[in-house]
């Protein structure tokens, strides 16, 4: 029993680590202005991320990643591709990362002691060109839901980690406008900075983003291929098992459970949980913690689990047995 | 009426048309074509030259909504590959390769003439699919002439067109102006079971003034001077999914053309040069974007054609274009050069009508393909004509595909190749009965298609060569006509067959091989029913586009009726005529390119009279 949970809690460590935030501030760059990669360094270092640029100075243009302090929510069209749909970065922050890619992945590099470690998440939001293109529709790109609002569209990210150059089995999506819903009150576009956890992801050296709309021509996708991202958490040397500096802070009981266990110390908090079963692999994909702050766990094999909480961006992790 | 102006050399009735001598490339006896009189398009009720090509030729004219952008697709060709000529020398513009139809008034012209097929050998760059030629003609016999001529129509539209013109037998001049508005606050569904929505954001206002002056200073020699101004004001309305828009655009332009012709017994000289100043200006302040484009080009040409024998004819001449190019999507302030020489011969003996050209124009210094022609035409029995004609053709990439940044790519080669055609008319006549048939069919391979789309590993859009495209079709044309006293009666079908596929596949558009062009129907058809009475007409049209290929959607196929009543009253003093239109008779709701709405049934009502004093014998 020792023996095992000496296992889980390196497990955990390899799985979460401590964790790294790259919130991009330390470009320190004036509110309004961006970096775009006219500086032809190839991309932007910040913590253990490298976040690869190619401007083409012939033209003036460039792909891959941007860093940008602009808040500008209001004007749509691709002169404003920089903003976000907050107008500022995560946690009200001044800086954040613009990812543009037209038809193929962007890659984002971890570097040092981040390779071949679990990226927890990161924020992510709209940018405002592709945020307002999907509400009013522009002259290229259609308004989402279409014409009579019935139309399910989505515009999709998704993220995928490699390691070795070998893509993990698993993705994640993130839906950053959803009209797929019958009842078109629930339609959204994503209009807030929202943490996706991507430690399903498991063990990578460089993640890839894709992006995928319904409204796709022959020309390719129609909607503005931009998104931004901010307080990307990696993970580094294991200075704790629970380093994260963000920890959140929760027990439960009883351990071993056979049917519900409960959770303490999220009383009246909005808190999601996952499960993990001791390979990494995701058994229970992120779900909301319920009123009565109890988790079923009836359907799990008996065996070792990791119970993932987070709430808003702070995360905690602990080991429990079913038995 | 004016459809008696269709087509064949030997049923073109010219009203009004002067013909002196015949200069061989704008000879009216070439086949596939049209012309029509400013009477002629008068009667026809259309208000810009892409409503003409679109209900009387059989081309595909991709409109993107009443009143907005309108370009041309003959043969299954691109917009780029129809060239439209003002006196004589191409007016399309230099960055886009291509004119908005929509925005060339039909009053302007004395004469229209419309031909499909390869002319580059003649005309040069741009007549792979059709030619679109505008043209302006003196009448020394006018002594004074007023012309005016109104029309109001659905959705606020307002034209109102006066000419006046005044003269002698050695000087001529003649004024026309122009002004044009339009709301084009149509209202279109956008679903089922949803409520009608307001086109907004389409307002077009249009002034144009053209002076033509003309004066034969000796009786062989004659200078002609015309000066076309236009100013266009267009709002560009959103996409049907597309909540709002505030872009709008000017076009202005200064045209200025300068003419001098010899008329000798057995020559014909000609030299002429224009400038051409021109601003296309795009404004969307909802997204803070303003793009200005400006272009100045100065052309010539110097032309002689002689008369070897009665039967033989020969021209042979030399063209330049100088053009230079202002836009903030340009890194330099690109110019451009062309000269070209060309040679024209035409034989003809009883039966047999020979046609043979060769062209060699230098763009910048460096050739593009030699380009001929041979065009034949054979009298099989008196009532039946056989005629072919091959030609290689070409298109030179615009500015835009070779300077634009991003994306540009100097190093673009002329879209090229071969043409060929075949046809067979026939034509029985009677006291009152008229009918005719014919029959072409033509192929058509062009290497080097230009396009833009994204190459893989690149971020921006550029223009490349991307595909070779090969074109075929058939054009069957009926005609049959009944003529009795003051009564007239004529039915006219005609039916367009046009494939028009990739030779290679293309990933960005993604065109596998083998697929029809975007926008390009394979099936096109008219048919029309007319009846005179004194001065009395009505006319009904009918025609059918077949379903399209699009970016984002593909164009079902839709049937449009167009009915037209008209009063006519013809005196050697002046005409008097009235018409009242239904466009869209049957409100068909329809799209010509996905997400841009067309207006269902809507009216036109038109007025015009011409007083005229002819000098006196």
């Amino acid at each position: 029993m020792k023996q095992i949970f000496t296992i889980s809690l390196l497990l955990i460590s390899s799985l979460l680590g401590a964790q790294n935030t790259s919130d991009f501030e330390n470009f320190n760059i004036a509110v309004d202005s961006f970096l775009n990669g006219s500086n032809n360094q190839g991309g932007f270092s910040d913590g253990f991320l490298f976040l690869p640029n190619n401007y083409d100075s012939a033209f003036n243009s460039w792909d891959g990643w941007a860093i940008s302090a602009t808040t500008d929510t209001l004007t749509p069209g691709f002169m404003n591709p920089f903003s976000s749909i907050t107008g500022m970065g995560a946690d009200s922050s001044n800086t954040y990362a613009v990812s543009f890619k037209f038809g193929a992945e962007n890659i984002m590099r971890l570097e040092n002691e981040a390779a071949g470690k679990v990226v927890s998440g990161m924020m992510i939001t709209n940018n405002t060109y592709a945020a307002l293109s999907m509400r009013e529709g522009d002259s290229f790109a259609k308004k989402f839901g279409g014409a009579s609002g019935d139309d399910p569209d989505f515009f999709l990210l998704t993220i995928k980690a490699y390691r070795d150059g070998v893509q993990s089995t698993d993705s994640v999506d993130f839906y950053l406008a959803d009209f797929r819903f019958a009842d078109n009150s629930e339609d959204y576009i994503v209009d807030e900075w929202t943490f996706v956890d991507l430690s399903s992801l498991g063990e990578a050296d460089s993640l890839g983003f894709s992006l995928s709309s319904s409204d796709v021509g022959m020309f390719g996708m129609n909607t503005p291929a931009y998104f931004c991202i901010d307080n990307v958490q990696t993970g580094d040397a294991a200075t704790g098992i629970f380093g994260n500096r963000e920890e959140l802070a929760f027990s439960f009981y009883p351990n071993p459970s056979s049917d519900v266990i409960k959770i303490q110390g999220m009383e009246g908090k909005t808190a999601h949980y996952s499960i993990y079963d001791m390979s990494g692999r995701e058994i229970i994909s992120e779900e909301r913690l319920s009123f009565d702050q109890q988790i079923s766990v009836n359907n799990l094999q008996p065996g070792y689990y990791l119970l993932k909480m987070r709430e808003g961006n702070k995360l905690g992790t602990e080991v429990f047995i079913k038995k | 009426m004016p459809q008696f102006l269709e087509a064949q050399s030997d049923t073109i009735q010219l009203e009004s048309i002067e013909i002196e001598a015949i200069n061989i490339r704008s000879n009216p006896l070439a086949k596939n074509q049209k012309l029509w009189s400013q009477q002629a398009l008068k009667e026809l009720g259309y208000n810009n030259l892409g409503e003409l090509l679109a209900a009387e030729t059989g081309s595909f004219i991709k409109s993107y909504g009443l009143g907005s952008l309108a370009t041309s697709s003959i043969r299954g060709g691109s917009a780029g590959q129809t060239l439209i000529l003002w006196n004589g020398l191409p007016i399309g513009s230099p960055m886009l390769g291509q004119l908005d139809l929509s925005l060339l008034p039909l009053n302007n012209s004395e004469s229209i003439q419309f031909q499909t097929g390869g002319n580059s050998a003649l005309w040069g760059s741009g007549a792979i699919g059709g030619l679109v030629s505008l043209q302006n003609h003196s009448d020394f016999e006018n002594k004074l002439l007023l012309d005016v001529f109104s029309k109001i129509g659905s959705f606020g539209r307002s034209e109102q067109n006066l000419q006046f013109g005044i003269g002698n037998r050695k000087l001529q001049s003649r004024s026309k102006f122009s002004y044009l508005e339009a709301e084009n606050d149509f209202s279109y569904f956008v679903a089922d079971g949803l409520p009608e929505r307001i086109q907004s954001n389409a307002r077009i206002q249009q002034r144009s003034l053209q002076q033509d002056l003309y004066w034969r200073p000796a009786s062989r020699h004659q200078l002609s001077l015309n000066f076309w101004t236009q100013h266009a004001h267009r709002e560009i309305p959103p996409t049907s999914v597309q909540n709002r828009s505030e872009a709008h655009q000017e076009d202005t332009f200064i045209r200025s053309h300068l003419s001098w012709k010899y008329t000798g017994r057995k020559q014909l000289y000609e030299a002429k040069a224009a400038y051409f100043d021109e601003h296309l200006n795009y404004f969307d302040e909802l997204i803070l974007l303003e793009s200005r484009s400006h272009f100045k080009t100065l052309s010539g040409e110097i032309s002689g054609q002689w008369s070897l024998s009665p039967s033989h004819r020969l021209q042979a001449g030399s063209t330049f274009r100088h053009t230079r190019a202002w836009s903030a999507g340009y890194q330099s302030i690109p110019d451009e050069l062309r000269n070209a020489v060309f040679i024209s011969w035409m034989w003809q003996v009883d039966k047999l009508q020979v046609q043979s050209s060769l062209r060699q124009e230098m763009v910048d210094g460096k050739s593009v393909p030699l380009v001929p022609i041979l065009d034949l035409t054979y009298r099989l029995l008196p009532a039946w004509s056989l005629r072919a004609k091959a030609s290689r053709n070409y298109r030179l990439p615009t500015f835009n595909d070779r300077y634009w940044v991003p994306g540009g790519n100097p190093d673009l080669l002329p879209e090229s190749g071969w043409s060929s055609e075949i046809g067979i008319r026939t034509e029985k006549r009677t006291p009152y009965w008229r009918l005719s048939f014919d029959l072409t069919a033509f192929n058509r391979r062009i290497d080097n298609w230009i396009m833009w789309g994204i190459a893989e590993g690149q971020n921006y859009w550029s223009a490349n060569n991307l595909t070779r495209v090969w074109s075929r079709g058939l054009e069957p044309r009926f005609s049959l006509a009944y003529h009795q006293n003051d009564f007239r009666f004529q039915t006219q079908l005609s039916y367009d067959y046009v494939l028009s596929t990739t030779q290679t596949a293309v990933e960005v558009p993604r065109m596998p091989l083998g697929s029809q062009l975007l926008y390009t129907p394979i099936h096109q058809a008219q048919a029309r029913i007319s009846l005179d009475w004194r001065n009395l007409g009505v006319r009904y049209t009918h025609l059918y586009t077949g379903k399209t290929t699009g970016i984002n959607a593909n164009p079902p196929a839709f049937q449009l009726g167009n009915v037209h009543l008209q009063y006519l009253r013809k005196r050697k003093s002046g005409n008097y005529l009235i018409f009242f239109q239904i466009n869209n008779l049957w409100d068909v709701d329809y799209q010509v390119l996905e997400r841009r709405p067309m207006p269902g049934i809507h009216y036109q009502l038109g007025i015009n009279f011409t007083l005229n004093k002819n000098q006196s014998k």
